[in-house]
């Protein structure tokens, strides 16, 4: 099930707020969707590029997560280059438009560097983040084995 | 009403962004959005697009963005959103100092390309809009 647009008005964000169970439960149901472990992977990939020291998806608009911020928190006194920084966009718009073609709905994901995290009062709206993802076991065990991704522009 | 106050400003604002590439970098950089947002409201006016009613952002940059975003996977032309977007991100940071350590002035005298590159991402929305 995918929440739409509908879906927020129904569900207001007082409601939301209030009711921890609910999104809770809410959150559970959105899992199923392709939305969440399409991000889930994209924050994967976005955390292996250099001098990125963590990633996390939020959807702003939660429960309805057709908008997802991408936050990549660098490591301190490091910036990403312009051909990093390209590589970046392509990986999210490839991530974007595939959702947009299999799903036939329209997302948005946006990325940006940030020196800090943002502070989330609402947790529930965290939808992936680096710090805390568990690889499924046979790319765990791949990775171990190789080196971290650099990006290179060819 | 027409839509050619948009295209006016545009051209007026990169006429004031060329204008003060050396003594105001920053200002250049900022300008050079504003210019192609414009650009983006004039596509969107001559195609019919009410921005801001069409698209329920948290702000109408946010607005402006989502309807850049469709338009770049409807048009298939992933430098458009990319080329809107760094322009955005430019913009802030000679606004905002987000991510840099110094007045904008000195930041963008010191890194002149970064100034180039906004001019260069002007012209490439101009290109794809205008075609």
């Amino acid at each position: 099930m995918i929440v739409s647009r509908n879906s927020t008005d129904k569900w207001s964000k007082t409601s939301y707020r209030t009711i921890s169970s609910l999104n809770l439960i809410r959150l559970k149901e959105l899992s199923r969707t392709e939305a969440v472990p399409e991000a889930r992977e994209l924050v994967h990939k976005l955390a292996k590029v250099d001098n990125v020291k963590r990633v996390r998806a939020i959807a702003p608009r939660f429960p309805d997560i057709h908008w997802i911020d991408f936050e990549l928190e660098l490591q301190s006194q490091t910036e990403l280059s312009d051909e990093v920084w390209d590589n970046i966009q392509d990986l999210v718009i490839d991530s974007e438009w595939k959702l947009r073609d299999d799903s036939g709905e329209k997302w948005y994901f946006y990325v940006q560097t940030v020196a800090r995290l943002s502070l989330l009062q609402d947790k529930t709206k965290v939808i992936a983040d680096s710090s805390c993802i568990r690889q499924p076991t046979e790319v765990r065990v791949r990775t171990w084995s190789s080196s971290p991704l650099k990006l290179v522009l060819h | 009403m027409t839509c050619d106050h948009y295209l006016e400003q545009a051209k007026s604002n990169e006429q004031a962004a060329r204008s003060v590439v050396n003594s105001y970098p920053d200002w250049a950089v900022t300008i050079c959005f504003y210019a192609a947002l414009h650009w983006v409201e004039y596509y969107a006016c001559i195609n019919g697009s009410d921005i801001e009613q069409e698209f329920e952002g948290r702000s109408p940059h946010e607005s402006r963005r989502d309807y850049v975003k469709n338009l770049s996977r409807q048009l298939g032309n992933r430098n458009l959103i990319k080329v809107y977007e760094n322009l955005e991100k430019e913009s802030r940071k000679a606004r905002y100092l987000e991510d840099i350590s110094t007045n904008a002035k000195a930041y963008y005298t010191k890194n002149k390309s970064k100034v180039t590159i906004s001019l260069q991402n002007l012209q490439a929305i101009k290109q794809i809009l205008d075609g």
